[in-house]
């Protein structure tokens, strides 16, 4: 993002707020790569992704004034949408996602590499590192509710796990996360 | 586990979709109503984010199409009251095009004789239809609007607007949130008012529209300063 993108995105938002379809067309072009990317990493295929895209956007049009920029970033709001829409979408398409948790050791790479371009960033990093730091369990439950969208009881079942140890190590890994998070 | 710890830890949960239920529920009840929780969700929403810097991908440029056209009004409503809306502006773009074709025949019987016949314009693209309904629960008033000759002229049928010294005001709110003055408008009969060219780019989907009850003859400042008669948000049909 430019300098003062982030400004300029929120100035945005408050014009799309205000019923500005050009701001909606401003804010468009800056972000539609980067949410593209977001709805794609959920949603591998483009055809899914991309309807996933439109309702974000249309969900950005209708709500754009329930952003408040005291409580975080522009482009951080501009993401949580574009993942709850393509969970949505996720969910919808695919029932449930009720495989087995996989333990990886690690957070997944994007498994398309033909689109995505990789991009790494120092909080990308933190945030990792962090994740190394609850437990792989632990890690792969908050990725399985991150990704797939899936809930305490959705994770008990697919961890075979009962649901009060699910979200007491939940919880607990939580915790950890947000103090190695801290500044 | 602290108080407040605990808070941290259900604005994660919440943050994530754990929560299901009645829990998920109180959450979102606590969202709405405590900033500092407000602010957790906010902090887990940024911190989670980087998970998806997964890079940039081009969508096809179909994409913004068929946003584009989907737009419709800038309306946060939940879609069954959305629905029962869309409704009544539909019922009431109906009345106001009945209204808007008697006093078309009305004005064509007034008028001066007929110029000779020529061919008809060429038609170019038909104008959007739009609409706004004008309301205000508590006062129970209702005016139907709808815009005419892109924006050229509206039509106000004013339903039920009751006033009794002071004039109705009519304002046009686009999005830079400043009202523009349309002129005070007959409370008791359809009418039609003439809007200045400054103010037509103003009259399309998403911008709000009020009366304001104000001393007789309009406001004096140019600004509202009376109460809020009716408002409601121009839309498409």
């Amino acid at each position: 993002m430019p300098p003062g993108g982030s400004a300029a995105l929120a100035e945005g938002l408050r014009r799309v707020a205000g019923g500005e379809r050009a701001a909606l067309a401003e804010v468009y072009r800056a972000t539609s790569t980067k949410l593209f990317g977001v709805c794609l990493r959920i949603l591998p295929d483009r055809g899914d992704a991309e309807d996933a895209l439109q309702e974000t956007y249309l969900n950005v049009w209708r709500n754009a004034g329930r952003f408040d920029e005291a409580r975080g970033s522009a482009i951080a709001w501009l993401v949580a949408v574009a993942r709850n829409r393509s969970i949505d979408r996720l969910r919808g398409r695919k029932r449930i996602a009720n495989e087995p948790l996989a333990l990886a050791d690690d957070v997944p790479e994007p498994s398309e590499g033909a689109d995505l371009v990789a991009e790494r960033t120092q909080e990308n990093d933190r945030l990792r590192t962090c994740l190394d730091t609850v437990g792989r369990l632990e890690a792969a439950m908050i990725q399985a509710a991150f990704f797939e969208g899936s809930t305490y009881s959705e994770l008990a079942e697919r961890a075979a796990t009962p649901l009060g140890t699910v979200k007491s190590r939940v919880r607990r890994a939580l915790l950890k996360l947000r103090e190695c998070l801290q500044p | 586990m602290t108080d407040r710890e605990n808070d941290i830890v259900v604005a994660g949960e919440y943050a994530l979709g754990l929560l299901e239920g009645e829990e998920r529920q109180a959450a979102e009840n606590r969202l709405a109503s405590e900033p500092a929780f407000a602010a957790d969700v906010g902090a887990w929403t940024r911190d989670l984010a980087p998970l998806l810097a997964a890079g940039n991908a081009q969508p096809s440029e179909t994409v913004w199409d068929r946003i584009e056209s989907r737009l419709a009004a800038n309306d946060d409503t939940p879609a069954s009251s959305r629905d029962a809306r869309l409704g009544r502006w539909r019922a009431a773009a109906g009345a106001a095009s009945a209204i808007a074709a008697s006093l078309a025949l009305v004005l064509l019987s007034r008028g001066p004789a007929p110029a000779p016949q020529t061919a008809p314009a060429p038609q170019a693209q038909p104008a959007p239809t739009m609409v706004a309904s004008l309301e205000d629960e508590e006062r129970g008033s209702a005016v139907a609007i709808s815009v005419e000759d892109r924006g050229r002229g509206l039509v106000v049928v004013p339903v039920r607007l009751l006033t009794q010294t002071r004039s109705a005001e009519l304002w046009v709110i686009p999005s830079d949130g400043t009202p523009r003055s349309l002129g005070v408008i007959d409370n008791a009969a359809p009418s039609r008012v003439d809007i200045a060219p400054r103010h037509r780019e103003h009259l399309r989907a998403g911008a709000t529209l009020a009366i304001s009850l104000e001393p007789a003859g309009g406001s004096p400042t140019g600004s509202p300063t009376g109460p809020i008669a009716a408002s409601g948000k121009i839309n498409l049909l």
